[in-house]
Order: C-alpha cells, then structure tokens, then sequence
C-alpha cells in the first residue's frame, strides 16, 4: 500500500496539486463533452420534430 | 449463382440477384446509410461506457494503490495514467478522423463524412487533455509548465489542425461541401501524426522517450503499465462512446425530413412521457 491516511494520499509526496490538476481536469472534460452530447442530441430531436411539424405531408425515405 | 427461382420464390425486392442473402459488399456498404450508423452507434454506446468506466476505475486503482512510487520523479509521475492514454488517443482519433474523411470524400459515403465531424471535437478534447496534463507534469519535473520542444510544439500544432477542421466543416453552409472542405485539411494535416509520434526520436528534445514501443520491453514495472494501459482501454471505450453519441445527434440533424428520423423522435418522445 502507498499511502498511509487520506492526507499522505491527498498530498501526493507535495506534488498533489499537479496530479489532482491533471486527474481533476480530464474528469472535468469529460463530463463537460458528455453533458454538451445530451444537449446536442435533445437539440437534434427538436430539430426533427419541428421539421416534420411544419412539413406533415412530405415524404422521403431514407 | 445462377439459381432460377421458382414462380412462388418470395424474392420481391431483388429478382436478379443471385442469392437471398447480401454478400459481404452489400452488407459492409449498407452501414454508410446515416440510418444503419445511427441504429448501430445506438447498440455500441451503452456496452463502450460499461466498458470505459470498468476499465477506468480498475485502472486508477492499480495507478494509486498498486503502482509503486518511482524512483526518481516520486508520485508526479503518476501523472503518466491520464497524460499517455490522453496523448495516444489525441493522434489515433486524428488519424480515423482522416480515414472517415477522405472515405466520405472519395466514396461519397453520408455517413462516412459525418463520422468523421463526430470523431473531430473529442479528437480535440483529448489534444487539449494531452497538452494540459504535460504542463502539470513538466513543471514539476522540467521546472517549466511550456517549452518550444518538437514533441510538444507538434501536438500543440494537432491542437490546431482540429479546430481548423471544425471551423472548416461548419464555416460552409452546404453540409456535403463543409465535409469536403474539412476532408482536405484533415487528410493533408495527418503528416503532422508521424511527426509527433517520433518527434523525440528525430530531434533532441527535453520530453522523454517513448514508454512504451513495439521494437523493446517496457521501460516502466509492470504493475505501471498495467495502470496505463487499463486507462487506455477506459479512455478509449470512452471516446467511442462519446463520438458514436454524437454520430447520432449529427445524423439525426442530418437526415431530420428522413420518416425514420420523425418515428425516432416519437418514440424518445413517449419514453419521456412513460417517465414522467
């Protein structure tokens, strides 16, 4: 085991605000990128409702 | 095959073909319809982010509590477990970005070309992962957050090929000429991808060599490069999901006058109601 208590682990041997900085900023992005998906994909499905609202009778197939 | 099919042959759609079943071309060649993409990004999202956070967890794990401390830089390089998996992925997304474009282009395959949009932002987000996670390492260890050495100017270089190509695909107005403008800058910036990868071999540079390669044995213990390369799986399924996510937010835009596209967002439309 390296670490013996929450600190030692937190601290990092004194290089903790280097390895949290780097951990800390690809959980950040991540969950950002995923959270603009969810919106990318609600704003595509209005987008195909709207579409098929103003146009109701048109017809294409894929 | 020539089989003559008897009158009651229920065979409606196809009458010359020489078999029920579509052969590999036929079939390969159907998931270039945005459709088939669609359908089948929806079947792999769920399986890759199982699959991403399993090997993420397990990977961190064996980062902190199973690797052992080095020797040299202490418990800075632990730093290692995201910065590699993030490099790696930023020039492999790069190179199947490329591949997806120059297909859209050549073969006039939808789908292709908008891989290839979908595959742009996280290729992006995991150069900008790459760079930022080195400034965090190198000041510790080099003593400077940035220097002009050839590996990190090269992927600071990637940085921008990406933006360029998004900027590209979305400053021109008709989706199929944007891709094609996006294909050309993507296919023409992929020499930069060697250029990185032995950038530390070609040059006296201050970043360190490569950790891991196919002509030696592992400079690292094992149990560090088993952490690194269970973040690499993890990190990997994870932009396959996030890129195949996207595929179909950009295909659904894509095709929205499609009648499948309308059914689709009924259907997201009655889950939503039986949820609420």
């Amino acid at each position: 085991m390296n670490w013996h208590s929450w600190q030692d682990f937190l601290a990092m041997g004194g290089y903790g605000l280097y390895v949290w900085g780097s951990f800390g900023m690809v959980l950040l992005a991540l969950a950002l990128e995923w959270w603009s998906i969810a919106r990318q994909t609600r704003a595509a499905l209005t987008e195909v409702r709207l579409a098929h609202a103003s146009h109701p009778s048109q017809e294409t197939s894929a | 095959m020539n089989v003559a099919y008897p009158p009651s042959s229920p065979s409606p759609r196809q009458p010359h073909a020489g078999s029920h079943r579509p052969n590999w071309q036929q079939r390969w060649l159907s998931l270039a319809s945005p459709r088939q993409a669609h359908a089948l990004a929806g079947r792999i999202v769920p399986w890759a982010l199982a699959l991403a956070l399993l090997a993420t967890l397990a990977g961190l794990y064996v980062g902190f509590f199973v690797a052992p401390t080095d020797h040299q830089q202490g418990e800075a390089y632990r730093i290692i477990f995201v910065h590699v998996p993030a490099a790696w992925l930023s020039m492999v997304i790069y190179v199947a970005m490329a591949f997806w474009a120059a297909l859209g282009w050549v073969l006039n395959t939808r789908a292709s070309a908008m891989l290839a949009r979908a595959l742009a932002p996280t290729g992006a987000l995991f150069t900008f992962l790459a760079l930022w996670t080195g400034a965090l390492w190198g000041k510790p260890t080099w003593g400077a957050w940035w220097v002009w050495d050839a590996r990190l100017t090269s992927e600071l270089i990637l940085l921008f090929l990406y933006i360029g190509v998004m900027a590209l695909q979305s400053a021109i107005d008709d989706p199929r000429r944007g891709d094609q403008a996006g294909a050309l800058l993507a296919v023409v910036g992929v020499v930069n991808v060697p250029i990185i990868y032995f950038s530390v071999k070609w040059w006296n540079t201050l970043h360190q060599g490569a950790s891991v390669s196919l002509q030696s044995a592992p400079t690292m213990a094992s149990s560090m490069l088993t952490g690194m390369l269970l973040c690499t799986v993890g990190l990997w399924a994870y932009a396959v999901a996030a890129v195949l996510q996207r595929l179909r937010a950009i295909v659904l835009v894509r095709e929205q006058h499609a009648d499948w596209a309308a059914d689709l967002a009924k259907v997201s439309d009655a889950r939503q109601g039986a949820r609420a």
